[in-house]
């Protein structure tokens, strides 16, 4: 008899000993079997509301004390976060298999465009106005990237966490495209338009960015994990993608840019899909605490004016295409959209 | 296909950095998050990756990567596979997937944390895929046991072993809080990418993969090897980070990131892989022993690496080579002795023949640690199993979290603990090395208390083994037991020829 | 009368043990106590004396615990004597 199955049999009898049959893991407290999202997801966070602190450490060490007062200690809490689940239920398979097919759709329009010699033939005027509105923007994306890479790390449960990261992979995505705009561009209407000083300048000194850096800058330091959240997903980037994704697109279609026109109506899917996770958490924490309507508005409204006067800024330079949208015309188009928006959760 | 190469418009992916005018560079980069030796920022604008990729390319590859192996996944659910692995091989994959699956979804934390924190736009590019790595590590790693579970129950602590106090959850626990979940984005980049990825993870998959081929677990197989083809990615954000702190005159303390998590991570690395390869793997699928795998993978690359970059190998060095010789000895023995402390079942490991094998690679093996399983052997043989279980708790060092063991040479001078006074307490450490690392910045770990440090302060009452164990958060059908119920203390040599046929 | 971890370990083990005594135990109640842990279990039984050392030096059997100024936590190392 050979050790193996000899071991084995044994083996199995001794292991099986008090063998139950398990549908789930035991932390998972609902009778029904959850989905692959739940498995994957579901109280990953062991370290939200851990005695005495978080992380195996000091109790008093810096990241500890960091998130004792932005997480545990954020005015944004609900007795259970574990029982939220983002609306798209994704997890990294399904993210990864949703953007292959629309960085797929992507490329297949900028092969379609170039095979036109698009770049070439579109007017200088339009192009002299991307180099202003649309070329800077992968610093204004950029930062979009870090403050949800902010929240998501913040958050306290893995099922917002998540949906933060593909959020921030989202932003990483939608720059790199204008990186990509700019560097084609530049092969048939100037080196300067994929020149990083140049664009960085804009960013920097350029009047009409200077109150989108303000809410930018100031975004980054919003530290309570509540306030980054409502500051990024409620006001800033609603109002940012509704701007440049919404309005953009419209004024490079009227402009006969039809490749940003369709890629930023793409880049308006996955804003959508952050916009609907958004409000799903929305609803999740003010039905089981009514007072966070008081506390969101309150987070709303110190940054409603700001991110209105930073898509004012960028608004202004709508006129300026060759087909132009007034600045008014725009503003109209952004307030609306993030009324709706916040309508869906009440917040109006 | 879009006519520009990726080198043509890759710089303006990653050329976002900028100085702050409405805001201070100290308030969106806090010491606490990133702890930047004084090296000047716009330095940081210089961070180059060796490794270039682009949003496209990564869910390309990511998504044929996944589709690739969950099928595989689904294919082996169905198969018998999985009954036929070796008992000592199920006792390394159950250690495996409690010790790593849910870390490898922490390590998208710390990830992240350098994806916000990192000083330059390219660094926290690769932080933002090296993020969505670890989430698809974390995930698939979790994905798999949960797959397993109607097979043996403590597959569950796949998921469970970081919600509770087991003495493993909390040495794993407590390296990769400071290693990168609790780390700041800097640090992380030097202790969590260079270090333990490239230093060991980087080989100690490679090394597994193969012999969960070999030993006929393709699952495993095929999951680890898939991982392994990410980690090279996010693993390379330790070298542009590193080139630049030693650019700017920072070696020293580039020096003292290695040097405090090295160690740790050598320890760790001790307990699952060591275990695995010296005492759990079976016989026949054995390629090399872990000293062997740590001196050619782990030691003669990393050496390379580290001489190319222009550091010094860590002062311990012939200290940790020491360890090699009888450390991982110490800790199968260890963990053995106390197995209803761990979540799963220690393969003894120590039939006559995996004796030999032991005695050829460690010469002296049966002089020193033989000598602790012929006393085991006889009682199990004696039908006296109560003598080979725990009545008491070892002592737990305050760094690394792992029991004290000592080289059971009884020659060597002696077997005390290392020891450092601190506000008034004293602390207990099973090496010079872990002391030296609570030395150099005591205020990180001084107010947290080890599993016996628990004990004494009277946080489990009544103080039993059996409110320990229920302490550790493990239930009876988790207990771990002999893999074999003993089989390999009646197993004669003899025994041992006939599997050959 | 008080209780006293110790930690402890035979000179011939591999580990460090917790090990409870009383402050009134003699020093040879001690070695006997950590013997129960280590002889017989992992170190192999020889008919020979059991000896203490406590801060590099061996205590006489007959001191107790509180005699011998052995506090908490202090490390012990029973061994045979040779």
């Amino acid at each position: 008899m050979s050790k193996e199955s000899g071991a084995r049999a044994r083996g199995d009898r001794q292991v099986g000993g008090l063998r139950r049959k398990r549908k789930a893991w035991s932390l998972w407290e609902e009778r029904r079997v959850p989905s692959d999202y739940e498995v994957v997801s579901h109280r990953f966070h062991y370290h939200f509301r851990r005695e005495p602190a978080p992380f195996d450490l000091d109790p008093n060490h810096p990241i500890n004390r960091w998130y004792l007062k932005h997480r545990e200690g954020s005015p944004f809490q609900v007795d259970d976060w574990e029982q939220f689940r983002d609306p798209a239920r994704l997890t990294y398979k399904d993210y990864v298999t949703l953007q292959k097919d629309r960085e797929l759709y992507v490329d297949q329009l900028i092969d379609d465009f170039e095979r036109e010699d698009h770049y070439r033939r579109l007017p200088k005027a339009w192009v002299d106005l991307l180099e202003v509105l649309y070329i800077p923007s992968r610093f204004s994306g950029h930062v979009l990237q870090m403050s949800a890479m902010y929240w998501a790390q913040m958050a306290p449960s893995a099922y917002i966490t998540n949906a933060g990261y593909f959020q921030g992979a989202d932003e990483l995505r939608r720059l790199q495209r204008s990186a990509y705009i700019a560097k084609a561009l530049s092969l048939d209407h100037g080196e300067h338009l994929a020149d990083s000083e140049r664009t960085r300048a804009i960013w920097e000194d350029d009047p009409h960015w200077q109150p989108m850096r303000e809410v930018m800058e100031k975004l980054l330091i919003a530290y309570d994990w509540g306030e980054s959240f409502v500051a990024t997903n409620l006001v800033v980037k609603p109002v940012y993608d509704a701007l440049m994704n919404v309005a953009f697109s419209g004024l490079a279609e009227q402009n006969g840019d039809d490749l940003l026109h369709l890629m930023h109506r793409d880049f308006q899917l996955d804003s959508e899909r952050a916009a609907n996770f958004t409000v799903a958490l929305v609803r999740y924490a003010t039905e089981r605490v009514s007072d966070h309507r008081r506390l969101l508005g309150e987070w709303i409204e110190k940054w409603r004016e700001p991110a209105y006067r930073a898509a004012e800024g960028l608004a202004a330079l709508f006129e300026k295409a060759p087909h132009g949208m007034a600045k008014e015309a725009v503003m109209d188009l952004v307030r609306a959209s993030h009324r709706t928006f916040l309508e869906r959760m009440g917040l109006a | 296909m879009p006519k520009l190469e990726r080198s043509a418009y890759y710089d303006l992916t990653r050329d976002m950095n900028w100085r702050f005018k409405y805001v201070r560079a100290e308030e969106v980069f806090p010491q606490e998050m990133v702890h930047n030796p004084e090296v000047p920022y716009e330095e940081w604008w210089k961070w180059d990756e060796p490794y270039k990729v682009t949003y496209r390319e990564y869910v390309y590859n990511q998504s044929e990567k996944d589709h690739g192996v969950y099928s595989v996944k689904a294919a082996i659910a169905r198969s018998k596979l999985f009954d036929a692995l070796d008992n000592g091989w199920k006792a390394a994959l159950t250690a495996h997937y409690g010790a790593i699956a849910l870390p490898e979804y922490l390590a998208s934390i710390g990830e992240s944390r350098m994806a916000r924190f990192g000083l330059g736009a390219s660094w926290r590019n690769m932080a933002t895929y090296g993020c969505l790595d670890e989430t698809r590590h974390g995930q698939i790693q979790v994905y798999f046991p949960y797959g397993l579970l109607d097979k043996h129950p403590q597959f569950d602590w796949a998921h469970k072993a970081f919600h509770t106090n087991e003495w493993g959850a909390i040495a794993a626990r407590s390296m990769f809080d400071r290693m990168f979940t609790a780390n700041d984005a800097l640090s992380t980049a030097i202790q969590l990418t260079f270090t333990f990825e490239t230093g060991f993870t980087n080989l100690q998959f490679l090394g597994m993969a193969a012999d969960a081929m070999d030993v006929g677990d393709v699952e495993f197989g095929a999951l680890i090897s898939s991982i392994q083809t990410d980690e090279s990615r996010h693993a390379q954000i330790g070298e542009p980070t590193l080139r630049i702190l030693l650019k700017n005159g920072k070696k020293k303390e580039a020096q003292r990131l290695v040097e405090t998590m090295w160690w740790r991570a050598w320890h760790i690395f001790a307990l699952l892989t060591g275990l695995s390869m010296d005492y759990y793997t079976p016989l026949e699928h054995r390629s090399m022993s872990f000293k062997e795998f740590m001196e050619e993978w782990v030691l003669r690359q990393f050496l390379d690496m580290f001489r190319d970059l222009g550091m010094d190998p860590p002062w311990y060095w012939d200290i940790m080579r020491d360890e090699m010789n009888w450390y991982q000895h110490g800790l199968h023995l260890g963990v053995w002795f106390w197995r209803p402390t761990v979540w799963w079942n220690p393969d003894g490991g120590v039939s006559e023949a995996e004796r030999e094998w032991l005695e050829e690679k460690y010469p002296g093996w049966n002089d020193t640690f033989g000598r602790y399983w012929d006393v085991i052997t006889e009682n199990i043989r004696n039908g006296q199993t109560e003598k080979t279980l725990p009545q008491t708790l070892p002592l737990v060092c305050n760094m690394c979290h792992i029991p004290i063991v000592t080289l059971s040479d009884p020659k060597q001078k002696h077997n005390a603990p290392y020891v450092s006074e601190y506000n008034g307490r004293r602390y207990l450490f099973c090496s010079e090395p872990c002391k030296w690392i609570f030395d150099v910045e005591p205020e990180k770990y001084a107010g947290y208390l080890s599993i016996v440090d628990r004990f004494l302060a009277g946080h489990i009452q009544p103080p039993t083994l059996e409110n320990v164990l229920a302490y550790m958060g493990l239930t009876p059908d988790i207990w771990g037991r002999d893999a074999d119920n003993y089989a390999w203390a009646f197993q004669k040599k003899v025994d041992q020829a006939a599997v050959g046929n | 009368m008080a209780t006293v971890p110790l930690t402890a370990a035979h000179k011939e083990d591999f580990v460090v043990l917790l090990v409870p005594v009383e402050d009134t135990d003699t020093i040879a109640q001690v070695a006997q106590k950590i013997a129960a842990h280590t002889v017989g279990i992992r170190v192999k039984p020889r008919n020979k004396p059991l000896q203490v050392m406590h801060n590099g030096r061996m205590v006489p059997d007959h001191l107790t615990v509180a005699e011998a100024g052995i506090r908490p936590m202090d490390y012990v190392e029973v061994s045979y004597v040779e």
